[in-house]
């Protein structure tokens, strides 16, 4: 029932009438369900019509494969082990080279955002490198050390690294200076003043900056296996290509969309407890 | 008055010699904020900083704090030149320095820990304080959760747990409204009362500074230098109704004079 409605008095005065307000909760929730049918009647009609018209005579399907097509190949590739190798492959890949590339983002952003030199010396790198787009460098990386695994994985670390390094950096620059002082006057030497008041301020930014990494680790990633590699969820899009596979190359891109959504709330849920403290939470 | 107050019958723990600050102003003027600063301080006194902005009194708290390094002079507290910060002086400042990442128990946790005391201690210091502020019942609670005032009072025990010989307090109850700052006078002089340590209030509020103090440091502006001293002459221990007395009113307005006077 919505909020308020609008009705015609018999007296011809129009006006809303003031049915029992809702409670903000019962407003929440009324808002959620309603996003919720909308959004599965809008995803559901989008289905429905690629359904429509995939079975139609006369399209040609393999442009546009029928959904039983589509989820006949699905369980082929993935009684056969080829999907979970694909996936397998794509994963492995982004937890070495993000969890490199973000480790190297935390250590240095923080010190970055705390010692001024550190700032100096660093800050110069960070901005040169921040307005290239990751897959930038696949060229020369594939120059310099082939088209092996660690060539996919050093991009991973680029792409992570210089996602996450600004919001680290920034957050450990915004450390309000009264909760040094009172530190400092509590008895903390400045090493404990650094991992005990700044990066703890800093985590909701550390947190925000490694949920970004992740989701643009995947982008990379991809697009990464789209041009130099012999396995992973790219590598299968590609195949689906060369083949004229249309089937398997939306069952890729189907893959690829739940990983990078499951990876997303798994962040959004570490993020929401680390970040319970703040002022705006959620 | 410029030479140290001394009192004949103890000597001052807390001895501020000859203290003079300057700043460099973003215009590259040199400034002059505090000169000739001499004031002696008897252990558990309750004292007062107050003068107009610009005196220089929260400059002189952060001198003491041993956040700010004076142009010249020093501060001597039990015969030794105190130097950087130190969790035997303790401060309270009038913004929220309650670290909202911790629930209210680790706050007040927070400088016992860095003693290294044994945990079980650790806990029950921090139970003890939270009692004594009347927090009971909120330890696992996050700052965001709690009002102004309780705030300030988590503030107040987490220094307090600390178990400060100095605490100094830069108008810890500025930002709250006139019945919690009451409240809050009245319980800062129960803890005052049961810790025992010297403590240093800069304020502008003549009426807190009366309620509070032992005895009041009256300081003139540009450059900040002490103009007087005065002796606040009202029994201890001090509870709401005396706000209203004649005689506390009467003190008032002998530091309304004081502070008046060529302003």
């Amino acid at each position: 029932m919505p909020a308020s409605k609008v009705s015609v008095e018999a007296d011809g005065v129009s006006d809303t009438t003031p049915d029992r307000p809702m409670s903000p909760a019962e407003v929440m929730r009324f808002r959620r369900i309603e996003r919720l049918v909308i959004g599965t009647v809008s995803l559901g009609t989008l289905v429905l019509a690629y359904s429509v018209v995939s079975n139609l005579p006369g399209t040609n399907p393999a442009l546009l494969p029928p959904p039983q097509a589509i989820l006949a190949t699905a369980m082929a590739k993935f009684s056969d082990g080829t999907l979970l190798t694909a996936v397998w492959a794509s994963l492995s890949r982004i937890l070495i080279g993000y969890t490199i590339g973000t480790a190297l983002a935390i250590l240095i952003g923080s010190l970055m955002g705390w010692f001024r030199y550190v700032e100096y010396v660093f800050d110069p790198i960070v901005e040169c490198m921040r307005p290239v787009p990751p897959l930038a460098y696949i060229p020369l990386i594939i120059l310099w050390i082939g088209i092996g695994e660690e060539s996919r994985i050093l991009v991973l670390v680029i792409t992570s690294f210089v996602v996450c390094i600004v919001p680290t950096f920034s957050g450990m620059k915004q450390v309000p200076k009264v909760y040094v002082e009172a530190a400092r006057t509590l008895g903390a030497s400045e090493a404990t003043i650094f991992y005990k008041v700044a990066i703890p301020f800093a985590v909701p930014f550390i947190f925000a900056g490694m949920r970004v990494g992740m989701a643009a680790s995947w982008a990379t990633l991809v697009a990464a296996e789209l041009v130099a590699a012999q396995s992973g969820l790219g590598y299968m899009l590609q195949a689906g290509r060369r083949f004229f596979d249309t089937s398997l190359v939306m069952v890729g891109i189907f893959c690829i969309g739940v990983l990078a959504f499951i990876m997303d709330r798994i962040f959004r849920t570490i993020q929401v407890r680390m970040s319970r403290w703040e002022e705006v939470s959620k | 008055m410029s030479q140290a107050n001394l009192d004949q019958t103890e000597a001052p723990s807390l001895i501020i010699q000859n203290i003079r600050q300057d700043f460099i102003t973003l215009d590259g003027t040199e400034l002059n904020v505090l000169d000739n600063i001499n004031l002696g301080f008897r252990e558990r006194e309750f004292i007062s900083f107050i003068g107009h902005s610009g005196c220089g009194k929260s400059t002189l708290l952060r001198i003491i704090a041993g956040l700010q390094t004076p142009t010249q002079g020093s501060i001597l507290y039990k015969g030794k030149k105190i130097k950087g910060t130190s969790a035997a002086r303790g401060m309270v400042f009038q913004q929220d320095a309650v670290f909202p990442w911790l629930t209210v128990r680790k706050n007040i946790e927070f400088g016992l820990k860095l003693k290294k005391l044994p945990r079980d201690k650790v806990r029950a210091q921090a139970e003890k304080w939270i009692a004594l502020v009347g927090l009971g019942g909120w330890e696992d609670a996050y700052p965001k959760e709690l009002s102004g005032g309780m705030r300030k009072r988590v503030d107040l025990a987490r220094v307090y747990a600390n178990t400060p010989d100095l605490m100094l307090m830069d108008e810890p109850f500025g930002a709250l409204d006139q019945q919690t700052k009451s409240n809050m006078q009245t319980q800062l002089l129960r803890l005052w009362e049961t810790a025992g340590s010297t403590v240093i209030f800069v304020t502008h509020d003549l009426e807190e500074a009366v309620f509070l103090s032992d005895r009041i440091v009256v300081l003139a502006p540009r450059p900040g230098r002490v103009k007087t001293i005065m002796d606040v002459s009202l029994s201890r221990p001090r509870r709401e109704e005396l706000r209203l007395s004649e005689e506390f009113l009467a003190e008032k307005r002998k530091l309304h004079e004081l502070l008046k006077e060529d302003a």
